[in-house]
């Protein structure tokens, strides 16, 4: 059997790795999301969840631990996420905002990735998923 | 129009855009942009009334994390 590899360039200086990510169900969301080992979860805003129709259960919320409290949020799943051409269906997800400041929609995080074997060599600025 | 273009274009601002064209790694190439605004709500509350089956993205024009600030997230599920 045959894996693709994906391979993205990132600059390493940055410290952080963004990466693009098509959220899909009403119709196709291109977002931003950054790249977060440490979140259990994806987590996208708010208004990207009630744009695409994701459902909502108030009742369904999911305690989580930041940096300094616990919070609790809801969980939901996206349908469908790709990233880097790998697709995964029925993504658990937190609904949550991030800043504006930060400049990117949500987090990529664990419930995404832990679907695929994850390469990252900051030395070179390449992250590879396969 | 180039993603490219729109930055150099406008700084630090949040846009709305129709996808056109993609690479293979699923980064934007090219976009029709629609809102251009300071404001991510806005940008986020038109994206609402997008077209059944349509390609959208929202692109943040200024650097990511901006100058001065760092990412320290972390999410970590401790009961469902």
């Amino acid at each position: 059997m045959l894996f693709f590899m994906a391979q993205l360039k990132f600059d390493s200086e940055t410290g952080t790795i963004t990466l693009d990510a098509h959220l899909k169900r009403k119709f196709t969301y291109h977002a931003r999301l950054v790249l977060d080992t440490g979140a259990t979860l994806v987590v996208i805003p708010w208004r990207i969840a009630t744009a695409l129709k994701l459902e909502i259960d108030p009742e369904n919320l999911l305690k989580i631990t930041t940096t300094s409290t616990v919070e609790s949020s809801p969980l939901t799943f996206i349908p469908e996420i790709t990233v880097l051409g790998k697709t995964v269906k029925n993504v658990p997800c937190l609904v949550r905002d991030l800043p504006e400041e930060a400049g990117v929609d949500g987090l990529l995080g664990l419930s995404f990735l832990r679907h695929f074997s994850l390469a990252i060599n900051f030395k070179r600025g390449i992250l590879e998923i396969s | 129009m180039k993603v490219s273009d729109i930055k150099k274009k406008y700084k630090n601002q949040w846009d709305l855009a129709e996808v056109l064209k993609e690479n293979e790694l699923n980064q934007l190439v090219e976009v029709k942009p629609l809102l251009i605004s300071p404001d991510r709500d806005k940008v986020y509350t038109a994206l609402a009334k997008a077209k059944k089956g349509s390609h959208m993205a929202t692109i943040f024009t200024g650097k990511i994390p901006p100058e001065g600030m760092a990412f320290a997230f972390f999410y970590g599920a401790t009961e469902v």
